[in-house]
């Protein structure tokens, strides 16, 4: 299965999907790692936080209306700069349009048995601890609060047993830039240097996914830099699990003997899409084979299942509940028999893409009807037009 | 199809999904919350911080700003 990464997309869906085609239709599957920005009419403009001089509508709308077809099965997460209303819609991960997938605020699919997980959002410690309580229309505050990454979700993220294949992140797990070339990144983001340094640049919340999922591979955008690094998972006989930089430092080595397994994660930043830019990734998977599919994963529905209630309630001022115990992080780990209910009970483990609903009439039809009623602003559900009208 | 509605907490898909593992769709619960917490992130005078919500979208014209921060949402960090 041949499988294209890329790191920002910032709504340059044209732009990427016309690299893809240049390669000859040589790949199967394209993952993106944030900023997608699925904005469908002017409205979700106003979910979308950005500077003013990059508020553009992009060509999204144009796949959403059946107008064009991604041309290539698309996996996303979110960004920070994001249509958030939209994807609140859907917080489990649903179909944006036809052939493209958000992978939702937290989870886990399948393609081809590949098995790629992801976390939406960047981290804010102002609002790690607080529900999801960001509802549209959107205040300045909370359109971008709403993507700040929650601890329910790296929680539940982190009952994930079995290993991962892929993980997606929009910015970079802490420390992530000692694995990998630190000066180059460095000559290149020289602004950077001072966050390295004091380990503040990067989310302490992919870190501690980095160090508890350690997948295979990690990519990430954000910082719109290409940037490799490996990252190599020691396990110690005393059970307790770190990381060790690829850049040899005698005194953060484990003993050899202490060495029981390493698990290796390769993690590649990558740049946003423009010309002559780092944007674009390939790599081949072999083993797996790519059926044109999408599969919902059994241990990750558990966990969806069993922490569904640590998703409600909430007033937005207070901390999650207790009920997530960092003493006992594997509080919410599905236990076999409830993996195997679900195997038994679930008719069907395939998302289909006929399950694509359109709840929004896109751009220009939406433009068209906002002029036609002028006393509707943007800010106003039709549902709320009815009840005035 | 709602028009201009800027929401749907009903989203057929995310209905299907919680009717099918038999939890409820907390987005329909309707609780809207207040204010986040504010205060604690405190950024010295002149330091640029790269955790912010606002990463450069810059076209390559655009070089290197870094203006000081006072305000972390408003910050551009500029590219090559």
């Amino acid at each position: 299965m041949k499988v294209a990464i890329e790191g920002c997309l910032h709504g340059e869906l044209d732009a990427v999907y016309s690299a893809l085609g240049r390669l000859g239709g040589a790949v199967d599957l394209l993952l993106c790692c944030g900023d997608f920005q699925s904005l469908r009419n002017d409205a979700d403009l106003d979910a979308m936080a950005v500077p003013q001089k990059y508020r553009a509508l992009g060509c999204f709308w144009e796949y959403y209306c059946g107008r064009k077809r991604a041309p290539v099965l698309t996996i996303f997460i979110g960004g920070n700069h994001e249509a958030s209303n939209y994807l609140l819609e859907l917080f489990h991960g649903g179909w944006v349009c036809e052939n493209i997938y958000f992978l939702g605020f937290a989870g886990v699919v399948n393609v081809g048995g590949l098995r790629i997980g992801g976390l939406s959002g960047i981290y804010d410690h102002k609002h790690y601890y607080l529900p999801h309580y960001e509802r549209p229309p959107f205040s300045e505050d909370t359109k971008r609060s709403v993507y700040h990454v929650r601890e329910v979700d790296v929680v539940r993220l982190s009952q994930l047993s079995s290993k991962l294949d892929v993980f997606l992140s929009h910015d970079w797990p802490t420390d992530i830039a000692f694995y990998g070339e630190t000066e180059r990144l460095l000559q290149r983001k020289a602004f950077l240097r001072r966050e390295v340094h004091d380990h503040s640049l990067g989310s302490p919340a992919a870190a501690q996914l980095l160090a508890t999922l350690k997948p295979k591979y990690w990519f990430a955008a954000h910082l719109h830099v290409k940037f490799p690094a490996i990252v190599t998972h020691t396990t110690t006989n005393s059970g307790t699990s770190t990381s060790s930089t690829s850049q040899s430092d005698p005194s953060t080595q484990q003993p050899q003997q202490e060495k029981a397994a390493a698990d290796i994660t390769r993690f590649l930043a990558l740049d946003k899409c423009l010309p002559r830019r780092d944007y674009l990734q390939l790599l081949d998977f072999p083993d797996h084979v790519f059926d044109g599919t999408i599969q919902h994963d059994l241990e990750w529905l558990a966990i969806v299942q069993k922490t569904a209630f640590l998703l409600e309630g909430g007033d937005g001022r207070r901390r999650q509940p207790s009920a997530i115990d960092q003493s006992d992080p594997s509080l919410f780990v599905p236990t076999p028999a409830h993996i195997e209910y679900l195997r038994e009970t679930l008719p069907s483990l395939e998302i289909p893409a006929a399950n694509f609903v359109a709840t929004a009439v896109g751009y220009p039809d939406w433009n068209r009807q906002a002029h036609s009623a002028p006393t509707c602003t943007k800010i106003i559900t039709n549902n709320c037009c009815i009840y005035l009208y | 199809m709602t028009g201009a509605m800027i929401v749907d907490h009903n989203n057929p898909q995310t209905v299907a999904f919680c009717n099918m593992l038999g939890i409820s769709n907390f987005l329909s619960l309707g609780h809207q919350g207040g204010q986040a917490q504010q205060g604690g992130h405190v950024q010295q005078p002149g330091h640029v911080a790269v955790n912010t919500d606002e990463i450069p979208l810059d076209d390559e014209e655009d070089v290197v700003p870094v203006a000081p921060a006072a305000n972390a949402d408003e910050i551009e960090l500029g590219d090559d």
